[in-house]
């Protein structure tokens, strides 16, 4: 598939790499320090960073801010957007704010429910929804114009992708909505994190039968885990997180001073099974607040060095 | 709505009494909603063999229990009754 | 039917104090059916109200009274005096009552006894749930009788979202995914493959944000 944009991320998909993406997490507060120490960590180990939209609800340095502050700084941003805060006008707003600085990757979300975060009496948008969002990117990309009808004057050239999540209910449903997103105009996904790699390579069976894998860049998201406690409080309290009985075992097992570095073996392991799985095009590494295991991981993976191309 | 309003009639109807003042403790007055093949045959019954309840606990007899209202346990409250009794 | 319930008694109380004259009004429709409202429990309000102005050593006539309906105009033909008595008219109606009521006695404040919640049917005796919001555009007929936008914390017209675990809303466990339920009556309805028909953005101005709506019958007008 040759790129639609100028998007590096996508220029990388396209000529047959596999992509590595990681992500960050905004600051409480307005110091873009934050957001640039942790790109600085990690941006030769990573072609492009998500810098998430008010995460499970919670008010942070928005989404686009940081964006722009990446992109200022020679970092590649891939802009989260959650349709919970913002209604149609504020969204295409927004992509045009994003396009401005030219940024060129975005990723269409829900949002938590503002009842996870510090805002629960507040109101929800939702005035159109992610795959709603996706549509109108592609609307605005390819046909240049507003939701309105209106010419957009310099359309944003957006790399569109969204969240895959094979683990979550109802799972007949999983490989239908992939379908569905395809068909709104996904060109990327980012999966949520896997541990159950044979729940999750039936799924991408699923996936190839109807030959989604080639309609899609798939990157299997991945999250080292720090400890047993980590592996047991995702187990039970995360939604939509499948953790199998034998990962937690091996943590458990492992002396808690090491469990960490098993951790990040285990996310090692799981990227050289799926190298192999056909029709993951890349890795999307969330090491929230542990950014600075994202090297080890990629080096140990065989990922490193990135792929230069040209801008 | 009759038998509702007999019922709630009977309750605005009873006079609210003052325990006689004889031993100097306080005797609370007590409205007991019985029903006539339970609760009101017993009661009856304990006329029939001479057993004795205290005065302080007028008896007003419904049909059954299912046909107590809110209202009624309200209005006798309402009147200065200190407790409501409901047995069927 | 619309739901409604009773806000607790010392908000009702707080309100009440100023006046002397006050008249529970109940409305025996809606109200009625979730037991909060209706006129017998406009009478049992007036009571436990009495109660605690006696309680608080207050001098104050509080009387109930009810109709039908509080949201038309001919069921308050023969209250015409009685509605005159109060100082207040505290409604046991839903909102629409007690607006209803206040511009039809534009003289006498009219306070609301009842917080009203949504529209919504009896699942059970004492069970009542949402069902839906009005949103001016009903898409019944593409969601297989299950409305996403009144059952749905999101609203999303293609969910459902990442969060539905094992049928239930990230946000409560005891609150159904709208999107689970759909995508289950449509394996009954063996429909599943509509699933994949991408719903359209929807025009919310036919709703609360296109301003308060107003329907005209012109072959009923007098």
């Amino acid at each position: 598939m040759s790129p639609n944009t100028p998007s590096k991320l996508e220029k990388i998909l396209s000529q047959g790499h596999i992509a590595v993406t990681s992500e960050c997490g905004p600051p409480r507060g307005s110091d873009p320090q934050a957001v640039l120490q942790k790109a600085e960590l990690i941006k030769d180990h990573v072609d492009a960073i998500n810098l998430t939209d008010n995460q499970t609800a919670m008010t942070r340095l928005c989404s686009l801010a940081s964006c722009a502050h990446l992109k200022l700084n020679g970092y590649e941003p891939v802009l989260q957007m959650v349709t919970r805060d913002r209604n149609r006008i504020g969204l295409q707003s927004d992509l045009l704010g994003a396009a401005s600085f030219d940024i060129h990757n975005v990723l269409c979300l829900s949002g938590d429910h503002q009842s996870f975060g510090d805002c629960s009496g507040g109101q929800n948008v939702h005035d159109i929804d992610s795959m709603q969002l996706i549509q109108t990117v592609r609307h605005m990309r390819d046909e240049g114009k507003f939701l309105g009808g209106d010419e957009i004057k310099r359309p944003p050239q957006m790399f569109v992708g969204a969240a895959v999540n094979p683990f979550a209910d109802p799972f007949e449903i999983r490989v239908p909505r992939l379908a569905k997103k395809i068909a709104a105009g996904v060109e990327f996904v980012q999966t949520q994190c896997i541990y159950n790699l044979d729940k999750f390579e039936q799924w991408m069976q699923e996936v190839r039968k109807r030959g989604l894998h080639e309609k899609v860049y798939i990157l299997a998201g991945l999250t080292p885990m720090k400890s047993a406690g980590m592996a047991k409080f995702m187990k039970k309290n995360v939604p939509g997180m499948d953790v199998p009985d034998e990962i937690v075992k091996r943590l458990s097992d492992t002396a808690k001073e090491k469990q960490a570095e098993e951790g990040l073996n285990i996310c090692v392991e799981a990227i050289q099974r799926l190298k192999e799985c056909e029709g993951i095009k890349g890795f999307h590494i969330m090491a929230i607040e542990w950014e600075k295991k994202v090297p080890e991981i990629v080096e140990k993976a065989g990922l490193y060095p990135r792929p230069q191309v040209q801008e | 709505m009759s038998a509702q309003e007999t019922a709630a009639e009977q309750v605005q109807e009873a006079s609210v009494e003052h325990s006689p003042v004889t031993t100097g403790s306080w005797e609370p007055n007590i409205i007991a909603f019985a029903c006539h093949y339970c609760a009101f045959a017993a009661a009856d019954l304990a006329g029939v063999m001479r057993l004795s309840y205290p005065p302080n606990v007028k008896i007003i007899r419904l049909p059954c229990t299912g046909r107590l209202d809110h209202i009624y346990v309200l209005r006798a409250l309402e009147r200065g009754i200190d407790g409501v009794f409901v047995a069927g | 039917m619309i739901v409604g319930e009773q806000k607790p008694l010392e908000e009702i109380w707080s309100m009440l104090k100023p006046f002397k004259r006050i008249l529970v009004f109940g409305c025996n429709t809606c109200v009625a059916v979730c037991h909060t409202g209706g006129n017998k429990e406009a009478e049992i309000l007036a009571s436990l109200l009495r109660m605690k102005a006696r309680q608080e050593g207050l001098e104050m006539e509080i009387k109930d009274s009810g109709i039908e309906r509080q949201c038309e105009h001919e069921f308050y033909d023969l209250m015409q005096e009685t509605l005159k008595w109060p100082e207040l008219i505290l409604s046991t109606a839903c909102g629409v009552g007690v607006q209803f009521t206040a511009e039809k006695f534009p003289d006498t404040p009219v306070y609301p006894a009842l917080n009203t919640t949504f529209m919504g049917a009896v699942d059970a005796p004492g069970v009542f749930s949402e069902r839906c919001q009005g949103c001016g555009q009903c898409i019944l007929d593409r969601t297989a009788g299950i409305c996403p936008v009144s059952r749905c914390a999101k609203r999303l017209l293609n969910g459902p979202c990442g969060g539905s675990t094992q049928g239930k809303c990230e946000i409560n466990q005891d609150t159904d995914c709208a999107w689970q339920l759909i995508v289950d009556r449509l394996k009954s309805l063996n429909n599943l493959d509509a699933y994949e028909t991408l719903m359209p953005i929807k025009d919310w101005s036919k709703e609360r944000s296109g301003g308060p709506r107003k329907l005209i019958r012109e072959d009923l007008q007098t």
